[in-house]
């Protein structure tokens, strides 16, 4: 069952409106503002391995990816995955990002889950760590983390319980 | 004022548990259908055009699984509940679907690639057409159509630059909800999770002038 869109649109607002468009029905939202620029700037001083950092909201989920000039070893990976999660879970992200209306309006209840890329110029080079919410009642922990390594396309392994 | 008749239509494993194509997405934790977004760090095209086929495998697996095994096993293979395997069964129906750039935004070519897929699988499944006008009653009764056969129903809203957040989105219905106020609500799995939204918002979206279309689907 579907309605025929050609019989109430006209071909020239068709047209104009198919160019404006770029995607298909993902949303990504990008995360700006003067937190998530003092935390760039900060964590591209502190690993030089670091070409850019990316931080964007796809429901429901944030991304923050890791552009790496050149790989780093798991040691490395975990720290700044420590240094990253610290920023997403803080209370200053929560009240000024997560409850922005802009992103608040995904969520009439539930938490966002988290997902910290690590990838270089080699497609094959990707690995990322995972914090997955778990949204049903009284749920302990709330979240769980998970770590996918480089070639593995399978589930990951629990990494550390987190119960914030 | 006059009341309107309650009504209350749900695929029975939401009616019973509140479920719906559970996949384990860490030790615990279930889904509510499948998530376009397990493509985003792998895959991002298929994140950015896979939520018709996220339907599509949602619907199939609940038809082999739960509506009818003896009919429609073939439709799904892997284990319910393993995200490793719904998430190759996604991979096997964004290859049937081939969404463009915009991802699938036909809802007679979703039913036929769901068609070829089931016939592939010598499977007997057919979408259900439905030419009556495309009307709030009439959408509502094919829904509740749908869902009296425990077959889950797909939507499509093409609406686009609005605020409704369910725009531009190929979503699965698993419950339609009408109380005695003729106030109308329908779950759907989107992004893994279970919403619930007015149905009345969901169907002027469809319907608004600056909308492309979309459309209702399911199979028997």
């Amino acid at each position: 069952m579907r309605r025929s869109w050609i019989q109430t649109i006209g071909l020239l607002t068709f047209m104009l409106i198919t160019i404006a468009l770029t995607t298909g029905c993902s949303k990504t939202i990008a995360i700006s503002g003067e937190q998530a620029d003092d935390f760039h700037d900060r964590i591209e001083q502190d690993y030089p391995a670091i070409e850019k950092t990316t931080l964007t909201f796809e429901p429901l989920t944030f991304h923050m990816t890791h552009v790496l000039k050149e790989p780093l070893d798991e040691k490395e990976k975990a720290k700044l995955f420590e240094d990253s999660r610290r920023f997403l879970m803080s209370d200053r992200f929560d009240e000024e990002i997560i409850q922005s209306p802009k992103i608040a309006k995904y969520f009439s209840s539930g938490h966002p889950n988290f997902v910290v890329v690590f990838r270089t110029e080699n497609p094959d080079s990707i690995s990322r760590f995972e914090l997955r919410a778990n949204n049903e009642k009284n749920a302990d922990p709330v979240y769980r983390q998970w770590y996918y390594a480089e070639d593995d396309e399978a589930l990951g392994e629990p990494y550390v319980e987190e119960n914030k | 004022m006059a009341t309107a008749a309650k009504e209350d239509y749900a695929l029975t494993v939401e009616a019973s548990q509140q479920r719906f194509v559970p996949v384990d997405i860490g030790s615990g934790t279930y889904s509510y259908g499948g998530d376009q977004e397990w493509w985003k760090p792998i895959n991002p095209t298929k994140y950015d055009r896979g939520c018709g086929p996220v339907a599509a495998a949602n619907l199939t697996t609940y038809l082999a699984k739960i509506t009818n095994p003896s009919a429609y096993r073939n439709l799904y293979s892997g284990v319910a509940t393993s995200k490793n395997d719904f998430m190759a069964h996604m991979d096997v129906m964004y290859s049937y679907i081939d969404p463009g750039a915009f991802g699938e935004t036909s809802v007679p070519d979703f039913a036929s690639s769901i068609e070829k897929y089931a016939k592939d699988k010598n499977v007997k499944l057919s979408g259900v057409r439905d030419n009556s006008a495309f009307t709030l009653d009439n959408t509502a009764a094919y829904i509740k159509k749908g869902l009296s056969l425990n077959s889950p129903v797909a939507t499509l809203n093409l609406s686009k630059f609005t605020d409704y957040i369910y725009e531009w989105h190929w979503m699965t219905i698993t419950k339609y909800y009408r109380d005695i106020n003729d106030n109308r609500w329908i779950a759907v799995s989107t992004w893994g999770d279970r919403r619930s939204i007015n149905y009345r918002t969901h169907f002027e979206a469809i319907t608004r002038l600056q909308s492309f279309g979309g459309g209702f689907m399911y199979f028997k």
